[in-house]
């Protein structure tokens, strides 16, 4: 008996079809959960540190551009998100100061920018490419957190 | 380049910061899949399932239809041939894999050894094992070298001590251990890889030689027992002759049904299902925030108030406590599995004790083991692989161009991130129905039907349920900015408060200058 088989998948696709137009959210409403997560956890660094930008790391998606401070000194980072999270095509504007001379490179989209002592460089250029991608200072060695770029 | 020295430098990374997800196999690029995602396929796992069970109710034959064909071999002279010059290739590349480690690049990224170990064979090899079959028993390199060591000295191998029953897989499941500890924990330089191949290969030509080939290669190579168990799902089966090596006939089956064949013949191979599963489970959850949460702000807080010491005291604790629980993950998963089969025998009434009823449903866990590992290491598959191209042309790092392919460029394949979780979840699900409904058919064959009616076939589905949840929720997790907390700021807050943060960029931690923002 073929239609036994056939009966139950189409039961299977319909169920599945069911299921996901329950649970998939409307397109304007994006995936936050992180963002929110990562907030809650940062909370008590803000409340501790003397002065501080609170919240960077959960910027409004609706934007549309980015910037980020980072701070590093001794080859570690001492300010900014450890984690930046933006959507997809959007902005983003990376500005990192460091008190030694080293080389940052954004895995991933393979992105380099040497960094000259106690200036501001700046890091430019369109989140297109969605994942996890790691930030890390050539010379130091050092992780300096990862940029989360979410689909649209 | 930067990146041989970040998987060099990252033991001492701990300190600076934490990596990020990285191990021995590369860079993931992975997103944690949405929550929504995940509860929409955690819902249809639970719809599917009672789809299989309508399923079942309706069909009294289910376990009826599974046959082989047989193909026999098409031509024996061809065949060998073609077998004799897969054998060779294998030690070869055994052995260019041990030189190339030890005499390579010292940059993992740049050395033959650690991608055509770790992504082509671990993955790569993994992954054709369930497409084409346990390829791997006919030209495993060890016993190949083995086969030639005795053509040369008849007798070498005969069994000199009896193999003591109880020790059953033990020898692969603790090589097994070490192996993922190595994948997830070990930053070994491309030199040690080869180093430890070498070593490996040792161990294999003396467990060879003390219990015999025949025994060893069943029961104590860990590839050799690992890759047996993921070619049962393929739909190629190659029976074995008398003669070692040349398979005497092939069959065609239906896919995954080889794991319903035989059961599970020693309790040392249930554990190794069931590490095949949490070791899984573990790498994608030891770098998440929830997981690395557990120690820093559950238990690190109490260590401190016990002991005073150094920072770095903690730091070695940390890590001695996540390599702790890798080894432990296989006996929670145990005792979970345990449980269930506990309560589907006295569901059952069935006179079987709870350890053969393990051992007899050990083999339906494999499917939801194997898409666990595809959906987490797919991508790494992708975007590691293509560097190979331009090393075998130059596998020594010395300039050479054997093939014409050492300047070829290798783009890393990176998917979309969505694409990704779509691919992911539907994995998950797949892997999911095909455990529920090995297990159901191997329910059929173990318990009478009618007595217990459809009330035998839920302890399983629910165990099955909570594998898969456990899965899914790992997959939606966010991802640790760092593994390790920094140490004490140099101007140390007052110890009292002192703000628990998780990563060295979260700025608590250092005392911050005003006017530096």
């Amino acid at each position: 008996m073929i239609v036994k088989p056939i009966v139950f998948m189409l039961a299977a696709l319909i169920v599945l079809a069911a299921l996901w137009f329950f649970f998939k959210p409307q397109s304007p409403e994006l995936p936050a959960p992180v963002g929110a997560e990562a907030a809650a956890v940062n909370a008590p660094a803000s409340r501790s540190a003397p002065v501080g930008t609170p919240g960077t790391a959960v910027q409004s998606p609706s934007t549309g551009n980015n910037v980020f401070e980072l701070v590093v000194r001794g080859g570690k980072p001492v300010s900014g998100p450890p984690v930046l999270q933006v959507h997809e095509g959007e902005q983003v504007i990376l500005n990192i100061r460091s008190d030694s001379s080293d080389e940052l490179h954004l895995h991933g989209y393979d992105l380099h920018a040497r960094i000259a002592p106690d200036q501001t460089t700046s890091l430019q250029f369109t989140a297109n490419r969605t994942g996890r991608f790691g930030l890390e200072l050539h010379r130091a060695h050092t992780e300096l957190g990862a940029l989360e770029v979410y689909p649209r | 380049m930067g990146r041989a020295a970040r998987g060099l430098a990252a033991s001492i990374l701990l300190l600076s910061s934490g990596a990020a997800v990285a191990h021995m196999m590369g860079v993931v690029y992975n997103l944690p899949i949405p929550f929504w995602m995940y509860a929409f396929s955690a819902s249809a796992a639970l719809a599917l399932s009672f789809l299989v069970v309508g399923y079942f109710v309706t069909a009294q034959n289910a376990a009826r239809n599974f046959r082989t064909i047989d193909l026999g071999i098409p031509d024996a002279r061809i065949c060998g041939a073609v077998l004799a010059a897969l054998r060779v290739s294998s030690v070869f590349a055994l052995l260019l894999t041990i030189l190339t480690g030890i005499f390579g690049p010292a940059n993992p990224f740049a050395n033959f050894s650690v991608t055509f170990f770790w992504i082509v064979f671990a993955l790569g090899f993994t992954y054709l094992t369930a497409l084409i079959g346990d390829v791997y028993a006919l030209i495993n390199p060890w016993r190949v070298i083995c086969d030639w060591i005795e053509r040369r000295n008849p007798g070498v191998f005969r069994p000199r001590f009896q193999y003591p029953r109880w020790l059953g897989y033990y020898p692969a499941l603790v090589l097994y251990l070490a192996f993922i500890w190595l994948e997830l924990f070990g930053q070994a330089p491309p030199r040690q890889l080869g180093l430890i191949l070498l070593a490996y290969s040792v161990i294999n030509v003396l467990g060879a030689g003390l219990f015999g080939p025949e025994l060893w290669f069943r029961q104590g190579e860990l590839f050799a027992v690992f890759l047996r168990l993921i070619g049962k799902i393929a739909p190629l089966d190659y029976r074995l002759d008398q003669a070692p090596g040349l398979p005497d006939r092939v069959q065609v089956r239906q896919p995954f049904i080889g794991l319903l064949q035989e059961p599970a013949d020693h309790f040392s191979l249930l554990l190794f299902v069931l590490f095949m599963l949490s070791s899984t489970a573990f790498d994608g959850v030891h770098e998440t925030r929830p997981w690395v949460l557990v120690f820093w702000k559950g238990i690190y807080p109490h260590l401190t108030a016990l002991i005073e010491r150094p920072y770095l005291f903690y730091v070695n604790i940390y890590y001695d406590w996540q390599w702790a629980m890798l080894f432990v993950s296989p006996f929670v998963y145990l005792a979970i599995y345990l449980l269930f089969v506990w309560v589907m025998k006295i569901v059952t009434g069935s006179a079987r004790t709870v350890r053969d009823l393990a051992l007899q449903f050990a083999f339906t866990l494999i499917p939801i083991a194997f898409v666990y590992n595809i959906t987490h290491y797919y991508t790494l598959l992708l975007t590691q692989a293509p560097a190979i191209v331009p090393m075998i042309s130059d596998p020594f790092g010395i300039g050479w161009d054997l093939f014409g392919t050492a300047k070829v460029y290798r783009a890393p394949i990176i998917l979309l991130a969505d694409r990704v979780w779509h691919t992911q979840v539907g994995l998950i699900l797949f892997g999911h129905i095909v455990s529920v409904y090995l297990a159901h058919v191997q329910a059929l064959k173990l318990f009478p039907r009618g007595r217990q009616g459809i009330w035998s076939q839920l302890p399983m589905l629910a165990l099955m349920m909570v594998l898969t949840t456990i899965g899914l929720r790992i997959l939606s997790l966010p991802i640790a900015a760092g593994q390790v907390q920094d140490p004490a700021p140099a101007v140390p807050t007052s110890s009292a408060d002192f703000p628990f943060m998780l990563t060295s960029a979260d700025s608590a931690l250092a005392p911050r200058d005003p006017d530096e923002n």
